[in-house]
This record gives structure tokens, sequence and C-alpha cells, in this order.
């Protein structure tokens, strides 16, 4: 027999501590459904590199090579094995950035390549679906590790 | 030749009912299944040459193995750490 789900909250947050996580504003830039295909995505392509994809969406400044490759090294971790997809769809514009090690395994021609099947997709208005072939094409290129 | 019952004229109004009330509300039906389930979500898509007043966002992938809910506040914890040089970068660039 199916019972209802209990949906009783058991939120505990209080002025002094953060709000609960389920009570926050929902994204309005992507629905869940997508957010989850790029979770999906930026996790797999980076364990089977072996590399670090992160994905930034959002304004990048007048020169936005330079403010990519500032976000860049601010992502974390190893630098050098990070690759940043940064997007500006204010400005139409796709940076790639790959640090020194994962250049070596990512040739600028191979960025290219996949920066040109990002753009016919966002041209068309699927920035997910662009972003996600764009993250397969890169993660195709790299391979996997020959070290581990 | 009418054995079995007396046949009735048609008036104009069952005719108008049939001819057009019919084939107007399988149209109707048609037309509501085909809108609806668009209406429902409708979402701002985004649409090339339209300006982006969202705010940005970086995500990142999960860290490896089965360790949960160390990713949701990175972002600021990553954007604080000192930014390390990571030598020479390569990388493309594309417009649209």
């Amino acid at each position: 027999m199916t019972r209802a789900l209990e949906v009783e909250s058991h939120d505990t947050a209080t002025s002094s501590t953060m709000a609960s996580r389920t009570d926050e504003p929902l994204d309005q830039i992507f629905s869940f459904r997508e957010l989850a295909r790029l979770d999906e995505a930026l996790t797999l392509s980076s364990r089977e590199t072996g590399l670090r994809f992160t994905l930034y969406v959002g304004d990048l400044g007048t020169p936005t090579r330079a403010r990519a490759e500032e976000l860049h090294a601010h992502s974390g971790g190893r630098t050098a094995e990070a690759v940043l997809i940064a997007v500006s769809p204010g400005q139409r514009v796709v940076e790639v950035v790959t640090g020194s090690a994962a250049a070596r395994r990512l040739p600028d021609r191979a960025c290219a390549l996949a920066v040109l099947s990002m753009t016919t997709a966002f041209a068309g208005g699927d920035l997910v679906g662009g972003i996600i072939n764009g993250l397969r094409q890169l993660s195709d290129q790299a391979g996997r590790p020959t070290h581990r | 030749m009418c054995g079995a019952g007396k046949l009735s004229a048609v008036t104009v109004a069952e005719t108008i009912l049939v001819f057009a009330g019919g084939p107007l509300a399988v149209i109707l039906v048609l037309a509501l299944l085909t809108i609806a389930p668009g209406v429902r979500n409708r979402r701002p898509r985004y649409k090339p040459g339209q300006p982006w007043d969202h705010a940005p966002v970086w995500y990142e992938p999960h860290p490896d193995g089965p360790a949960h809910g160390g990713a949701h506040g990175d972002g600021h914890a990553a954007i604080t750490a000192g930014a390390t040089p990571a030598g020479p970068l390569g990388g493309a660039r594309g417009t649209w």
C-alpha cells in the first residue's frame, strides 16, 4: 500500500545560523534538470581525465581573456591541471583556459574545436547543450591519465 | 421505402451542431494538448543578443570519492584562497 511521503519540515535554521539549503532561492538561470546535467558532465569529465574542469557563467570584463585567466588562477587546487570554461552570454564570448599541465593534453587546437561546437549551440540559444557537448569533446580529447 | 420508422427533417441547429460543433470540439482538445505542456514550464530562455543580468556563477566538479556536502560552498573558499600561477596558459576563445 502506498502512502504519501511525510513532508514535515525539519528546518532548524535560526537567525544566527545560515538559512537551510532548501530555503535558498531557486536558480533562475537553469532548471534543476539542466543543473543536474551540468553537474554530471563536470564531475564525470573531471573524474575520467584527472583534470579539473570548472565552468563559469557570467559577465567577463572588457579584456575577457585577462579576466578568464584571473579566474583560472583562483580556481583552487592545482591550477596547472585546471581547465576553466568561461561563458559570458551577455558579451557572446566563451573562453577556455587550460593550465600548463592540462595544455599538454589539451592542445589549443582541440580547445578551439570544442569552442566551435559550443558557439554553434550557443548561437541557437542552447546554453546547456553547448556546454555539455564542449565538455564531452574536451574530455574525449584529453583521454585518461597515463600515470595513476 | 421506410418501413421501420418515421424519418423527421433535420433542423438547422442540429446541422450546425454536428458539422461545426463537432470538428471544433476536436480541434480545441488537440490544441489544448499541444499548448498546455509548454505553458506550464515557461522559463526565460536564453536568446542570443539578450542582455545577461544574472549574477555570475561558478560550477565545479564534485571532489573525488563518495564524500558529499563539501562542494556547495567551495566557490567562496576557492576565491579567497590565494592565486596560484599555473605557468604558460593555453586555451581558445570563441564568439557567437
